[in-house]
């Protein structure tokens, strides 16, 4: 990628984008062209076919090398959260219920991980819900016979709750099976309180952070591997979320990760101006910091993470391999490899954001196995644009995977993608814009390099 | 030597292929429980059967999380007096074991080195793209074939399970912090040399370690350098190369463009591409490189052989034949 600073160039240049027919006949057009051609730039479009790389390997990792097994260990919840994807706010998306996983199905789930995972390095297992900690009894028996299976390899369990079951005796267990434990935190009571409550309409604040403080008490050291999940919503304030994990005795010692929830914002034009606006103002002091016009006190923790976004997009950027001729847009895992979720009735899908209520989704269930056509069309989604992706300018730095995609839900078309694909092109252009003030700001983004 | 395989790795299977190269006898393979499935029925074995006394374990090179298993078989071999193998050493480790290795004894190639060695024999030089690219089954084809054909071969081979087969191991001291690039290039010149008045052999094989174009997650050597020592160190009269599978090389024009590259990097001619079917992917979780090896139609027993053995036995007739009516071209 390269910024042009010559009036003249840019000037040149502008004519060449506009089309201009004695543009190619300008000797000093010709002579720049040449002259990018030979840095690696500007060169000839040479990709005719659109497939993802891995399609030709699919059998393999289907067969032999699923990474993370995701259990869904139950449908049902304690808390009746305000923006919950499974609240009924959401048509493409199951509801709360009381459906649980057997024993049964649970074994039959990690013994097709095991059998499907011998290439793989690790063994990695999480327990999803509803709460999973509703089941912590069959998260146990799960736990065991993993340990029992695994002798060679790395073991490591995730779970994502929401707290409230997180009692000290249950953090010790976990804990001492090197479970990776995500707690969802909003920030302090009133901003936590807001949507995170319990089916009687009280909030779980309080509950949350006893047990935390408990645990804190009792394993000091130990209580500092939970991480935090932290969701924005429209109503958010956020320089009070930021604040209470940044100074609370508590929980300052955390990792934090912060999430937005903008689908819950509907077609309120004022409330996505509002959310978005809010962001943006986050984003801009974080780079008015970058130039030194503004001190790194006044940037929250939050907006560093646009800058992790732009650092992967520069270095994109300023790739100057050449092309093949068989390509594909960045978006789709290996479905069904990188992550395997199988919910409690042993359906499988790709993973636990997909939508449980659409066949499009579903790549297979515990007796069958994977149907390796329905992976191939999640992994191979750019087929479905591949006219637009074949001469599109934007194909290496791209990223859409169909979950994603909104869609009727029975097949996602051309159009359904095209939404997503100017989404991209917004997106990329903004960074574009970025990169070049930065540069105005005195503020060069070395390759590789990270504040 | 009778000897038996644990855990049951990529590595191995090679191994269990070349079953019977050079008095290698392999009883049986055993493995963790989960992956003991991708050991062909007939060649499983249950460690604690009892074994020839002769039978040796090979174990890999540092596996804390299969300790516990791993002290458990240690338990069984150290009872019925079976040695234990390890590639590589591990300082921390506790359990009893012999080092899996083949080296000069440093006194007899140290010293100034003052002068370029010819090697007075035809050496055969297998490289990779990358690492795990195959080159060991390469290697110990090349040399079957070789050997078929009459001749004496003498190996230095990039992995330490060469060993097994009386192949010479790395010299230690190209991971060496302490002696330069230009050094090490002298005495492995000078280490060749050594090994060819020792063993006095028809032909030389070696295999490189490390990648063409891949940099490396070894920290001992980041850089790919170990290609520019060999290449420099000896003077190769055939190089074959292993490529990954999905590396678009598929035209004689990219093959031309390929061998173009290596020779104004390297200084070599490559006789011949081999296509291993094995990938190499990074690791979103850990960061690091890790390499497949993709099975041919299932895990049958006569599937065993991971890559394309017919054709590169093919092209080492051809080199042989080459050689014996010297018109070879490199």
């Amino acid at each position: 990628m390269i910024t042009l600073k010559d009036a003249e160039e840019y000037a040149q240049f502008s004519r060449l984008s506009a089309n201009e027919n004695a543009a190619l006949k300008n000797e000093g057009i010709v002579k720049n062209l040449e002259k990018y051609q030979q840095m690696g730039y500007l060169q000839e479009n040479c990709v005719t076919r659109i497939e993802h790389p891995e399609v030709p390997y699919l059998e393999y990792y289907l067969q032999n090398r699923i990474q993370y097994l995701i259990l869904q260990v139950t449908q049902q919840c304690n808390l009746r959260c305000g923006y919950c994807i499974y609240s009924g706010a959401y048509p493409h998306q199951r509801t709360h219920s009381v459906q649980k996983v057997t024993w049964e199905t649970a074994k039959e789930a990690l013994d097709y991980y095991l059998e499907h995972s011998t290439d793989a390095s690790r063994v990695t297992v999480g327990f999803y819900g509803g709460e999973p900690l509703l089941a912590l009894g069959l998260i146990k028996r799960c736990v065991q016979y993993v340990k029992d299976h695994v002798k060679g390899k790395k073991i490591a369990f995730h779970i994502t709750t929401n707290g409230t079951l997180l009692d000290p005796e249950t953090f010790a267990y976990l804990n001492e099976q090197g479970f990776q434990i995500l707690i969802s935190l909003d920030g302090g009571k009133t901003e936590h309180d807001r949507n995170r409550r319990f089916v009687d309409g009280t909030g779980s604040f309080d509950v949350i952070m006893n047990n935390i403080r408990r645990i804190r008490e009792l394993y000091p050291e130990d209580v500092k591997t939970i991480m935090f999940n932290a969701v924005m919503t429209p109503q958010s304030d956020l320089s009070c979320m930021m604040e209470t994990f940044r100074t609370d005795e508590v929980l300052s010692d955390h990792h934090v990760m912060f999430n937005d929830v903008a689908d819950a914002l509907g077609d309120d034009p004022e409330a996505h101006e509002r959310f978005w606006s809010l962001r943006r103002f986050e984003y801009l002091k974080f780079y008015l910091a970058l130039g030194n016009k503004l001190p790194w006190s006044a940037v929250s923790p939050m907006a560093e993470r646009a800058l992790s976004n732009l650092y992967t997009t520069y270095e994109q950027m300023q790739g100057r391999e050449q092309m093949t001729s068989c390509m594909h847009h960045n978006g789709p895992c290996v479905a069904g490899s990188a992550r395997l979720f199988v919910t409690t009735n042993g359906d499988l899908y790709p993973c636990q954001n997909v939508s449980e209520l659409y066949d499009y989704f579903r790549i297979g269930n515990l007796r069958d196995g994977i149907d390796v056509e329905k992976v191939r069309r999640l992994v191979n989604n750019g087929i479905i644009t591949e006219n637009r992706c074949i001469d599109c300018w934007k194909l290496r730095l791209c990223s859409i995977c169909s979950q994603n995609i909104k869609f009727g839900g029975k097949t996602i078309t051309e159009d359904d993608k095209m939404v997503n694909c100017r989404q991209q092109e917004g997106l990329l252009l903004d960074y574009l814009m970025t990169i070049a003030i930065l540069r105005d700001l005195d503020y060069e983004m070395d390759y590789g390099a990270k504040r | 030597m009778k000897t038996v395989l644990f855990p049951y790795t990529d590595d191995m299977e090679v191994i269990l292929v070349h079953d019977g190269f050079r008095d290698l006898q392999i009883i049986g393979a055993d493995s963790f429980p989960e992956n003991r499935v991708r050991i062909p029925e007939s060649r499983r074995i249950d460690l604690s059967d009892s074994v020839g006394a002769e039978g040796l374990v090979i174990l890999p090179d540092t596996l804390p999380e299969g300790e516990e298993e791993i002290r458990r078989i240690s338990g069984i071999t150290r009872e019925r007096g079976i040695p234990v193998l390890r590639r590589i050493t591990d300082e921390t480790d506790r359990l009893n074991y012999e080092p899996l290795k083949k080296e000069l004894p440093v006194d007899e190639y140290s010293g100034m080195v003052d002068k370029r060695y010819p090697i007075p024999v035809p050496v055969v030089m297998i490289v990779s793209a990358g690492c795990s690219c195959g080159k060991f089954e390469t290697h110990l084809t090349v040399s079957e074939e070789f050997e078929k054909a009459g001749y004496k071969v003498t190996d230095l081979c990039s992995n330490p399970l060469g060993a097994l087969f009386g192949m010479y191991t790395v010299p230690p001291f190209l991971d060496s912090g302490t002696i330069g690039y230009g050094e090490k290039i002298r005495t492995l010149n000078k280490y060749v040399w050594c090994v060819y008045q020792k063993e006095k052999p028809d032909v030389i094989i070696l295999s490189v370690p490390g990648g063409v174009f891949f940099r490396t997650d070894d920290p001992k050597e980041p850089y790919g350098e170990y290609l520019g020592i060999f290449s420099q160190a000896v003077e190769a009269d055939a190089v074959i190369l292993n490529i990954y599978d999905d590396m678009q090389i598929d035209t004689q024009e990219d093959m031309e463009d390929l061998a173009t590259n290596l020779q104004y990097r390297f200084g070599f001619s490559v006789y011949s591409i081999m296509r291993q079917r094995v990938i190499a992917r990074r690791n979103e979780e850990t960061g690091i490189y890790e390499y497949y090896h993709l099975p041919l139609a299932g895990r049958k027993e006569e599937d065993l052989v991971i890559n394309g053995k017919d054709e590169l036995k093919e092209t080492v007739a051809v080199l042989i034949q080459e050689m014996q009516e010297g018109t070879s071209e490199v």
